[in-house]
């Protein structure tokens, strides 16, 4: 058991590293298929000198080859070397770690509240499917889906920032009188209130259709039945049987949609100002900053091949069903 | 009742007669019934916007600047005196064009690579599940914002860069109904009448593969139209295809002082992505394999 | 050599700024004064970039020798007195002697040399237009500094002046010495000798800087720090201003449509100075290749047929005014209105326009339409949509058909200034501190580049070339004005573009504090003279 375990753990990180060189040539690819010199990509709208064109073109091996361009590119790559920012010239790599905390704490923040929100929703409304109380509890899970994260974001600081008056509106901390400790982080708290808010309802959805869905199995399976009939109060049934057996999966989702949910960061940091990789982005769009666009879309694809990977592994940990394949 | 309604488009292509009546099983959710209803009459707003609007959407003072809503201007005024209702219809078609083909071309690239990978197996389904795979774990909305930003904001490129990262999800449904599908009897015996492969795949396996295509694919005409607001949002949006995204974002400069600017393609975007979400689930209710009773 | 002290001039300038108004209470020590910026900069220096966002930050760190105050001459700054000599090449500048680095090292005239020589001069993405006709530039001892010219170049102080066209602002010798000054660490912590000091640079979020107690100039600067936010989102910017979470817009960044609100509201204020040396004007740009538009009289019918008080007071919501000149009305010493014969009564003038484009033999068609075409704009600055809305309205009334398409800013700019692809564009240009940096480099024949911002157009007037090639060389400043007057007058006859409207100058600012904007580059200038009041 311990050495299948092992072999499929072997075997599920060998698979991740094809997928990732993959990213690496289609990102590579992309910048040299877009029109016009790489050069004029490479400098974006900055006003640049002959020189620092040359230079431009020799530091990215322009004048080479393409498949040694590429070999170069996948090499820098490999060691963590995702190139230099035009605008902040400074290393790629260096500007994502500062940025990944504010974006974690927020996906972190929005994940659990998106999780406990769905999970509670999805689970109530599967008792009763296409009741009144099931069909509010869908109409509010979908409505954060079907409208622009960034409009969302916009209405919420109008009306609990600017009306009410409840929450700032900008960035992750008070700048004009910092705090201290306890203090501090219940000034953070204060900020992230509501681009956590606005992020998590966007999340919602997912995991209250999954968890709609699966509860609405489980509670058809047989043990439920027998539970039922063995006088177990209904409550117990719900919570302690049918929801535990529903969660798994969802479990597994939550870690799946983790990277899409770190590129859906771009719009509610925008809107808010949170110092994060998704604003990172947006002024790496503006400037027309390639090696940085570059840099973060590998980096969080393999992100996302990781967390994949991890929530595989634990998956196979925790379901004694799964088959080592 | 028995007779499939109007407005559900994926009765026809349902292999085995409807047993209670698929409308009915629709209509057991009354949301997607709802969602139906406000999405029929949003089509016919922007299909026949151009009849029943009162100004041209163009047209500049054709009120007062920033009026408020009323009774002349249902939605009131921008900042140009167009008048707001008008442009919230022709946004409304420009974003639903945007959704349909964007979901349209995804819908047709996941199901030649589906097919091909479900019907062929090993070395070629191998290869193509990589590459599904492949576009699965890349960030797709930051995909999305690089093509955009190195091609150019181009109506036809957004369409496309939407497209290109919403085809894996429907090339995975395609293929696993293919795997199911294709040692069925009746493949089997139109082999054996000599159907060429190309025939077997698209004539005889497609038809029976595609119900849970057309429930995702409906479903991605939503959030083509978020996608495309979101980009509009970041500038990157077709300046020159007002949709209602791009209405969204020239808003954000006065939506202090005039309100409903945002508010109205805000809310009709809300309610056209809102009721495609709702026929979604309702028509996943009546097509997916587990409700249709196996 | 005799030599002209012009220092008096700048002292009395700097006196008369100084006398507060009978109000004004005294400044007072204390605050912080935060400011928001639409995007963050890459450096916080000045030698690197040209934007108002690195200019904004770095002007409160590091010095500068001189200011300008908003006749445009200079005013002490690092250097307390300079002279010029006579025949207008040898710029002579002695420095403070208090002045320190914020590492406590003494500013010395080994810096200033150092700063010019191996920074601007290599670095500089400007330093090509000016830096050619330096002959030397050196430290004659610890406090003295000069500047030899090849030929005489009337602009050269407010060249120096205006940071944000030349990044002259003054570095430490001892922190760059031997380093690459592009990539020196510095760059993002810098060390000047300004009225504030670095403090920390949280990427994404904001710089903040504190207040430098060993600042050369006594009492200043009065704010305890000054932090620089940066807001992406525009309406959420503005939300943040009104409740207070941001002390100061600049101009480039407070929607217009709000004006008339904030200028009610007791807890702000709109300062409108503070961009007079950009002189930002909005033109309609023609492309003279376009085989109507060749003709001059085409390009006067379109001018004619404009209604530039309409397209302004749309545009921009009743704020600034029309542009009547090539030159924008900051720069008073130039600024001619009386060639503007274009704007008088509207229905005369569209008369006019029709009997030009009859004669210009482009008759109207069965359907009223005599030719078609094009306008360009960028998306980004809704004003320009706006105006290209209110031109193609009332280029119709003249038989002109105009279809509006709008671009992302990148591909904006390469149709306009690298392919030439465009019949009409909406464009703004700067136009000062001097015409000479900003007005000659748009319409000289020389300037017609595939390059971004300049002679786009294709205008090409050998005249007005020798005007523009002889006037810079002029050191007196009458004869200067003057010859800049038939310079606006050629430009108003050939309409190489129309001038449409004065970008207005409207800053936001909280009420809280006084004396934020005291120059002409108020936008990106020190804060050293912006005090709270309690």
């Amino acid at each position: 058991m311990q050495s299948r375990f092992l072999t499929y753990l072997f075997r599920r990180v060998l698979q991740a590293v094809p997928l990732l060189l993959l990213v690496v040539v289609i990102t590579f690819l992309l910048v040299h298929a877009a029109p016009g010199d790489p050069v004029d990509v490479l400098s974006g709208q900055m006003e640049t000198a002959p020189e620092y064109r040359e230079q431009l073109r020799r530091e990215f091996g322009l004048d080479r080859p393409l498949y040694v361009q590429l070999g170069r590119y996948v090499a820098k790559v490999t060691s963590l070397d995702l190139g230099y920012s035009l605008r902040y010239r400074v290393d790629v790599f260096d500007l994502i770690m500062s940025r990944l905390p504010a974006t974690l704490l927020l996906m972190g923040t929005s994940l659990v509240l998106s999780s406990a929100i769905g999970i509670l929703l999805g689970a109530f409304a599967a008792r009763h499917p296409y009741s009144a109380a099931d069909n509010a509890a869908t109409l509010v899970a979908l409505a954060g889906y079907s409208m622009p994260v960034f409009w969302l974001g916009q209405l919420l600081l109008l009306l609990f920032a600017l009306n009410l008056g409840w929450f700032p509106t900008q960035g992750m901390a008070s700048l004009r009188a910092p705090a201290e400790g306890w203090g501090r982080a219940f000034d953070i708290a204060h900020h992230l209130a509501l681009p956590a808010l606005t992020y998590s309802v966007y999340n919602l959805t997912l995991i209250f259709r999954l968890t709609r869905a699966r509860m609405q199995e489980t509670l058809a399976e047989d043990y439920i039945t027998t539970a039922r009939a063995k006088g177990v109060s209904e409550g117990a049934v719900v919570f302690r049987h049918a929801l535990r057996n529903a969660l798994l999966p969802v479990v597994t989702v939550i870690g799946l949609t983790f990277g899409f949910m770190l590129a859906g960061s771009v719009l509610t940091e925008t809107v808010f100002a949170w110092p994060g990789l998704g604003r990172l982005m947006y002024e790496a769009i503006m400037a027309r900053d390639y090696p940085i666009l570059m840099g973060l879309f590998i980096f969080i694809s393999s992100l996302v091949i990781v967390a994949n990977v991890i929530t595989d592994v634990i998956y196979a940990l925790i379901d004694p069903r799964v088959v080592y394949k | 009742m028995s007779a499939p309604a109007p407005g559900t488009p994926a009765a026809g292509w349902v292999e085995e007669p409807p047993r209670p009546s698929l409308w009915r099983i629709f209509a057991l959710n009354r949301m997607s019934v709802l969602g139906l209803a406000v999405l029929g009459c949003l089509l016919v707003l922007a299909v026949f916007g151009d009849a029943i609007v009162p100004f041209d959407p163009e047209k500049i003072r054709a009120g007062p600047r920033m009026a408020s809503p009323g009774a002349v201007h249902l939605m009131g005024t921008d900042d140009l005196g167009r008048d707001v209702f008008s442009r919230v219809l022709a946004g409304l078609r420009i974003s639903l064009i945007v959704g349909l083909s964007a979901a349209a071309v995804s819908t047709g690239i996941g199901i030649v690579v589906g097919s091909f990978a479900g019907y062929f197996g090993r070395l070629i389904d191998d290869l193509l599940m990589r590459l599904t795979e492949v576009f699965l774990v890349i960030p797709r909305f930051f995909l999305a914002i690089m093509l955009v930003a190195f091609f150019g904001a181009h109506i036809v490129n957004i369409i496309l860069a939407i497209a290109l990262l919403s085809w894996p999800e429907i090339a995975r449904i395609v293929r696993a109904e293919f795997l199911s599908l294709r040692t069925r009897q009746f493949v089997d015996a139109a082999r054996i009448a000599g159907c060429g492969v190309l025939v077997l795949m698209f004539v005889e396996i497609l038809p029976n593969a595609l119900a849970p295509v057309v429930v995702a694919g409906t479903l991605q005409v939503g959030q083509a139209m978020l996608l495309e607001a979101g980009l509009s949002y970041l500038g990157l949006g077709d300046p020159s295809q007002v949709s209602l995204g791009i209405m969204l974002q020239q808003a954000q400069q006065i939506m202090r002082s005039a309100w409903w600017t945002t508010a109205f393609p805000g809310l009709v975007i809300f309610l056209a992505v809102l009721s495609l979400n709702l026929v979604g689930d309702g028509l996943n209710d009546v097509l997916s394999p587990r409700s249709r009773g196996r | 050599m005799i030599r002209k002290t012009l220092a008096t001039v700048g002292l009395v300038a700097a006196f008369g700024l100084a006398v507060p108004a009978p109000a004004a209470a005294q400044p007072q020590r204390g605050g912080t004064l935060i400011i928001g910026l639409e995007g963050e900069p890459g450096s916080l220096v000045a030698h690197l970039a040209t934007d108002t966002a690195a200019l904004m930050v770095a002007s409160n760190m590091l010095s500068t020798l001189f200011t300008l105050n908003f006749d445009f001459e200079p005013v002490p700054d690092l250097a307390e007195k300079w002279t010029q000599s006579a025949d207008g090449r040898t710029y002579t500048f002695q420095l403070v002697r208090n002045a320190k680095w914020h590492d406590g090292k003494p500013v010395t005239a080994r810096d200033v040399e150092f700063t010019f020589n191996e920074v601007i001069a290599k670095v500089h993405p400007r330093a090509a237009s000016w830096w050619p006709n330096v002959e030397y530039a050196k430290a004659i001892d610890d406090y003295t500094f000069e500047i030899k010219l090849k030929e005489p170049y009337a602009p050269f102080l407010t060249v120096l002046g205006y940071t944000l066209g030349s990044g002259t602002m003054m570095l430490p010798k001892h922190v760059y010495q031997g380093t690459d000054p592009k990539t020196n660490p510095a760059n993002a912590a810098p060390i000047g000798s300004g009225p504030f000091k670095f403090k920390e640079w949280v990427k994404g979020s904001h710089v903040e800087l504190v207040r430098n107690d060993a600042y050369y100039k006594p009492g200043k600067p009065y704010l305890d720090r000054i932090i620089v936010r940066f807001l992406p989102d525009a309406a959420a910017r503005l939300l943040a201003f009104e409740r207070g979470e941001v002390d100061f817009l600049h101009w480039y960044i407070v929607p217009h449509d709000r004006v008339k609100d904030l200028r009610k509201d007791p807890r702000f204020q709109i300062v409108e100075k503070g961009g007079e040396a950009a002189a930002t004007n909005e033109y309609l740009l023609f492309n003279l290749r376009n085989q109507h538009l060749k003709d001059v009289r085409v390009r006067r019918a379109i001018a004619y047929a404009l209604d530039r008080s309409v397209i302004q007071d749309i545009s921009l919501f009743g704020e600034g005014k029309p542009a009547r000149s090539f030159v924008n009305s900051g720069l008073r010493w130039i600024f001619e209105p009386s060639y503007d014969v274009y704007d008088g009564d509207a229905k005369k003038d569209l008369a006019t326009a029709n009997k030009l484009l009859d004669e210009a033999g482009f008759a109207r068609g069965a359907d009223g339409t005599r030719f078609s075409l094009r306008v360009f704009w960028a998306s980004g600055r809704d004003y320009e949509g706006r105006a290209a809305e209110v031109i193609r309205d009332q280029l119709k009334q003249a038989g002109i058909d105009v279809k509006i398409q709008v671009f992302d800013r990148p591909t904006f700019i390469d149709r306009v200034f690298r392919q030439w692809d465009f019949d009409l564009a909406n464009q703004l240009f700067t136009t000062g501190p001097d015409p000479t940096i900003s007005v000659t480099p748009r319409y000289h024949t020389n300037q017609i580049k595939k390059q971004p911002f300049v002679n786009g157009m294709g205008y090409s007037n050998p005249a007005l070339d020798k005007l523009f090639d002889a006037e810079f060389k002029i050191v007196d400043r009458k004869q200067r004005a003057d010859m800049w007057r038939q310079i606006q007058k050629i430009l108003m006859e050939d309409l190489p573009a129309v001038p449409l409207f004065e970008i207005p100058v409207v800053n936001a600012v909280s009420s809280k504090f006084k004396d934020v904007i005291t120059d002409p580059q108020g936008y990106v200038q020190s804060r050293e003279d912006a005090y709270m009041v309690k």
